[in-house]
C-alpha cells in the first residue's frame, strides 16, 4: 500500500511593496514571511508568483503574526 | 485548482508516491494530537484549519523524528485505517524545508491498533539555520487523508499542528 506524500514546493513570489523572494506553496495555499514594508500584507490583491500574475485572496497571519498565508487563483 | 496545476506543471510539486507500513507507531504521546469530536466553524484564524489540534511536543530542525494523529473520535468501535492515502505539508512549512521523511527506513505507518497514523519530519540541511525557527518558531501543519475499513469505506482528512523552533 502506497501514500502520497506531498511536500509542496518553493516558488519565487512577488508582491509588490509586501515580498519578493521565495514562498512556501501546498494545495493553493502561499505561505510567506514579508521582507517590504511599504504597504500592509492584507491589503495586497494581485501578485506574480515564477512570472505568472495571480489575484490574493484570504490573506491572514499566521498565530506568531510574523508570516502569512493567502489562497491564490492564476489570471488569465 | 485545476488552473494552477496546469500553470505550475504537476512535476512542480514535491510529491511521492511512498510504501506505508503497519506496525507500532514509535510517538510519544507528547508527539501524537488527539483528534477531538468538531463542531462545525467557519474560517480559519491563520492558513491552518482552526480547530486542527497541536501537537504537545515541539520539533527542533534538527530532529528527525515521529508525528501521530489520533483518528479515534471519528472511527466506531470495530472501524480501523484501511488505507493512509495523501500526507501533505501545509505552505507555511514549504517555505522553510519543513518535509515529511519520505527514507523508505523511516516509513508513514498505520498503527497496528488501527486508530493511528504516523509520519516522521525533517528540515532540509539548507534551512537548518532559519530565522523562522528562532523564538516562538512557526507552526506547521500536517495533513492525513485516511480510508476507513468501513463498508462503504468513509475518508477522512485531519490536520495536526506542529510547532518548529530551536530547542
Amino acid at each position: 500500500m502506497k501514500a502520497t506524500v506531498d511536500n509542496g514546493s518553493r516558488r519565487r513570489l512577488q508582491i509588490g511593496g509586501v515580498f519578493d523572494g521565495f514562498c512556501g506553496l501546498s494545495r493553493g495555499v502561499i505561505a510567506f514571511t514579508p521582507n517590504r514594508f511599504d504597504k500592509r500584507p492584507d491589503q495586497a490583491r494581485v501578485a506574480l508568483i515564477d512570472d505568472e500574475a495571480i489575484r490574493l485572496s484570504d490573506i491572514k497571519p499566521d498565530a506568531g503574526g510574523r508570516s502569512y498565508t493567502a489562497r491564490f487563483e492564476v489570471l488569465e | 485548482m485545476l488552473a494552477q496545476l496546469i500553470a505550475f506543471g504537476v512535476e512542480g510539486l514535491i510529491s511521492d508516491d511512498v510504501e506505508v507500513g503497519t506496525g507500532t507507531v514509535t510517538a510519544g504521546a507528547d508527539q501524537t494530537a488527539v483528534l477531538a469530536a468538531q463542531t462545525a466553524s467557519g474560517g480559519t484564524t491563520s492558513g491552518l484549519p482552526i480547530d486542527a489540534p497541536v501537537v504537545k511536543k515541539p520539533f527542533d530542525p534538527s530532529d528527525r523524528a515521529p508525528y501521530a494523529i489520533d483518528f479515534t473520535v471519528h472511527l466506531a468501535d470495530d472501524e480501523t485505517i484501511a488505507e493512509l492515502r495523501r500526507i501533505t505539508m501545509s505552505a507555511s512549512g514549504a517555505a522553510v524545508g519543513v518535509q515529511i521523511d519520505t527514507d523508505p527506513v523511516r516509513p508513514p505507518l498505520i498503527d497496528t491498533g488501527g486508530k493511528k497514523a504516523e509520519a516522521w519530519l525533517i528540515v532540509d540541511d539548507a534551512f537548518q539555520a532559519n530565522a523562522a525557527f528562532s523564538g516562538a518558531g512557526i507552526q506547521v501543519g500536517i495533513s492525513f487523508l485516511i480510508r476507513t475499513s468501513a463498508d462503504p469505506y468513509r475518508e477522512y482528512e485531519r490536520t495536526i499542528i506542529v510547532v518548529v523552533r530551536q530547542g
